[in-house]
């Protein structure tokens, strides 16, 4: 066990720091930079800009911001916004809640959707069920989420105008108030994930439930809902699982457009408005926190295996 | 200790600027005679604050809501003239050096205090040290010093005709001293001299504000309090705004405007600006560099049609100078090739002229991240096809583009340049062969001298003659291609009274604003 969580730790590490070179590497290939747009088209004199570059730190060559930057993020400073001087760790903070409860929400949606319509489509197999189910499952895939959840304000403004669906309330201030904020968009996410979990669970059901070990069970005489409970239900889990995992890094994508589209003040429109103004500090902050929400989901993933099903040995 | 000079130069001067001030207020007064007290408002603006300190936020959004709770020396009304604020009065000297303002006596900051002239000096100070663009343009101010504690002396290092205007701006707000000790700066709460006191700031989310009973008019503010709610979707906003959970709001797409027309409840005011959209010209680059070349494209346009079709019929064709700049603009009648455009015989005689009679093909930038700028791109296409010039349009982003026009690395853009209120961003900011705001890098001597007499004179009717030129002259040059001014629209509940658009975006009047709902 010592030895899985020593070599995942220096996984983790090698990711982020792989990822942390990238992105910032990346973005100084980008033209212009945060005091360019700061500028806009108002033309700054070069001594003024100059003297700006020089205050944030972007007349150093990049190896040097960038070391800079490892510094900092090893002391636990996330460093300041270069366009607002406003700590990227506060931000952070401040957008993390919104963005967390969004994917949590549209998971949950999507995951609990795709596995009832998935053990309904496979129970029902080649019935009238299973042939609507399946269709259905592959519209959600292909349905982009922006264009969802546009479609979804906007009947939600026609037919349910007493409902509220602009203007973000945290959880613990009103949570009725939150949740009719959050419901439209964590559907317009979870349909897509919804659909391939629903797809995989009936495929991984259809496949348990042919197995011996289920015949036997029927068998000896066991009542078909306690052996869909024991023996079925958990052992067609572990695909899903991985689907879910991997549909979760699309959701979280998928995210960062609908965070604009519903007003949502969450890591992903800081990431895109950081990335417009070309600040640097916010966008390499955003940037690992994210990288690392995607290492531990696959580190929690690890651990459901294994809960699930003993015989895995993880590492 | 001022000299008895000082204070017969003062008192001489000061009757004029009273008149003056007397005059613009009582209108404004007289207005909102039937307005009622009470109510709370909603707002929908498009983007954060990014940051609430006036001084030290440059963020566009900010400025926005800066207004609300700040107030600066002076303002702006909606014909861009110059009102007093906290500054009830002024006077230049004849050497066009020394600014003095006389304050009002009667001014609280919101934790209670007396404002006093050492804030105001604290205040400009504080923006110049700051190191942002607007401290940039504060860059002329030699001295300052408070005489007694209502009157402010500022002194420049040059003759600046549009200084006035430099200070009409809330971003030039007086702040206490104390405040930004205590917090640190003022990036979080909000502690000023405006109409309405900060209650609190939910960052990405929302800014919520309550009446300030001490505002040194005591008839205003009218509402109780008002919130501003970030929505940067238009198509959320328009929802939001059909539903009534935001009562008014700004918006970019003349669609949305059919939306709302078509609603009972909501109606819509469109305010024509003086933001242009232009065609820039990079006067290094072949065949650019030949003026006729310049001069063809011109007269070539049909600026009009570019309203029609590139700005949804929301725009007004324009000159060199924008027509809502109605103190200095010249009738297009009077501007060559302004005057009879579209002339494509003549567009084309100049094209041959230089050397090009079957025309060429010409590079232009646009950005998605604005609305309008490759629509009317694709409309300038079209127009110069007739004429033989193949526009190839080339969509970059907008960092990208900028990065372009700062370093002349460009044949045209499609873009559009800011409007404010003094004729010197016109001309010298834009055209000067010195000012970094030349990206067409135009080197004319007459734009040259004429554009620094206009920015030195003090004398408005000096200051026409000399623009008067300029305009004809900049025509003449052609840097830039002047094409239209764009519109801001909005769209607000039937029970919102007294809102004007400004020119200049400012938005000064949403704190004037009030509900006739509140009437019973």
């Amino acid at each position: 066990m010592l030895g899985y969580l020593v070599r995942k730790t220096g996984w983790t590490l090698l990711v982020l720091l792989v990822v942390s070179v990238i992105v910032s590497g990346a973005l100084r290939l980008i033209p212009s930079d945060a005091v360019d747009l700061l500028f806009q088209a108002d033309g700054g004199s070069d001594a003024l800009k100059e003297e700006m570059r020089r205050r944030l730190g972007l007349d150093r060559p990049w190896p040097v911001q960038y070391l800079a930057w490892v510094t900092g993020m090893l002391q636990g400073d996330f460093g300041t916004s270069m366009r607002t001087g406003i700590p990227v760790a506060r931000q952070i903070v401040q957008s993390m809640p919104v963005t967390l409860e969004l994917v949590l929400l549209g998971t949950l949606f999507g995951s609990f959707g795709g596995i009832v319509f998935g053990i309904l489509a496979a129970r029902n197999r080649g019935t009238f069920w299973d042939l609507l189910i399946q269709p259905v499952g592959l519209v959600g895939l292909s349905i982009p989420s922006f264009w969802l959840g546009s479609l979804l304000l906007m009947g939600a403004g026609l037919y349910l105008p007493q409902m509220r669906t602009v203007g973000y309330v945290g959880f613990f201030e009103d949570p009725l108030a939150n949740l009719s904020v959050m419901l439209l968009p964590a559907l317009a996410l979870g349909l897509a994930l919804g659909s391939a979990v629903m797809r995989m669970t009936r495929t991984s059901v259809l496949d348990v439930m042919n197995q011996d070990f289920v015949r036997t069970a029927r068998a000896k005489g066991l009542r078909e809902p306690a052996v869909m409970r024991r023996h079925i239900l958990l052992n067609s889990l572990i695909p899903v699982i991985t689907v879910i995992t991997i549909q979760m890094g699309v959701l979280i994508g998928g995210s960062i457009v609908l965070e604009r589209v519903f007003a949502l003040p969450g890591l992903g429109r800081l990431l895109v408005s950081a990335i417009g103004e070309r600040d640097y500090t916010t966008v390499q902050g955003v940037t690992f926190v994210l990288a690392f929400a995607f290492v531990m989901i696959n580190f929690a993933t690890d651990l459901i295996y294994k809960v699930l099903d003993p015989r895995v040995t993880v590492g | 200790m001022p000299t008895d000079g000082i204070y017969l130069r003062r008192l001489a001067g000061l009757l004029p600027a009273l008149a003056v001030a007397a005059l613009l207020a009582g209108p404004a007064a007289a207005e909102q005679q039937n307005a009622c007290h009470g109510g709370f408002l909603n707002i929908g603006y498009v983007a954060d604050a990014v940051g609430l300190d006036p001084h030290l936020t440059t963020a566009q959004n900010s400025e926005l809501m800066f207004q609300f709770a700040y107030s600066g020396l002076l303002k702006i009304d909606d014909k861009m003239q110059i009102l007093p604020d906290i500054a009830t009065s002024w006077q230049v000297s004849e050497d066009g050096l020394t600014y003095t303002f006389d304050l009002r006596d009667n001014v609280k900051f919101h934790n209670g205090r007396l404002m006093t002239a050492d804030d105001v000096i604290y205040s400009l100070q504080r923006i110049i040290d700051a190191g942002t663009p607007f401290s940039a343009r504060l860059d002329n101010i030699a001295s300052m010093r408070a005489v007694g504690n209502d009157v402010v002396e500022i002194v420049l290092k040059e003759r600046f005709a549009p200084f006035l205007s430099v200070l009409a701006t809330v971003k030039a707000a007086i702040v206490p001293r104390e405040e930004v000790e205590k917090h640190g700066d003022l990036q979080n709460v909000m502690v000023g001299t405006g109409p309405y006191k900060f209650v609190e700031y939910k960052p990405g989310t929302s800014l919520r504000l309550e009446k300030n009973p001490d505002y040194y008019d005591p008839d205003l503010p009218y509402l109780d309090g008002l919130e501003i709610k970030v929505i940067p979707d238009e198509v959320t906003r328009v929802a939001a705004l059909r539903s009534g959970q935001i009562d008014f709001a700004a918006l970019g797409d003349p669609l949305s405007l059919r939306i709302i027309e078509s609603d009972s409840s909501a109606k819509t005011l469109t305010v024509p600006m003086l933001q242009r959209n232009v065609l820039v010209l990079n006067v290094n680059q072949a065949p650019l560099d030949d003026v006729r070349v310049r001069q063809a494209i011109a007269v070539a346009v049909d600026r009009q049609e570019v309203v029609d079709l590139g700005l949804g019929g929301f725009g007004q064709v324009s000159g060199p100078f924008p027509d809502g700049l109605a103190a200095w603009a010249l009738p297009r009648s009077e501007i060559p090739f302004y005057d009879e455009a579209p002339n494509l015989e003549k567009a084309k005689a100049l094209l041959a002229e230089a050397g090009y009679p079957d025309g060429f093909t010409l590079q232009t930038y646009a950005a998605p991240q604005y609305a309008s700028h490759i629509p009317v791109a694709e409309v300038l296409q079209q127009q110069l096809a007739r004429i033989g010039i193949k526009m190839d349009i080339q969509v970059i982003e907008w960092g990208v583009l900028l990065k372009n026009w700062s370093s002349n690395n460009f044949a045209s853009i499609s873009m559009t340049y800011a409007g404010r209120s003094d004729p010197y961003y016109y001309t010298y900011e834009r055209l000067h062969s010195k000012s970094p705001g030349n990206a067409s890098r135009l080197a004319d001597a007459e734009i040259d001298r004429l554009s620094e007499e206009g920015m030195e004179l003090t004398s408005p009717e000096e200051r026409k003659a000399v623009y008067d030129k300029l305009q004809v002259r900049m025509a003449e040059t052609s840097a830039i291609i002047y094409l239209a001014t764009t519109s801001e629209f909005f769209a607000m509940r039937k029970s919102v009274e007294g809102f004007k658009g400004m020119p200049d975006s400012s938005r000064g009047y949403l704190a004037n604003v009030w509900l006739n709902t509140a009437c019973n």
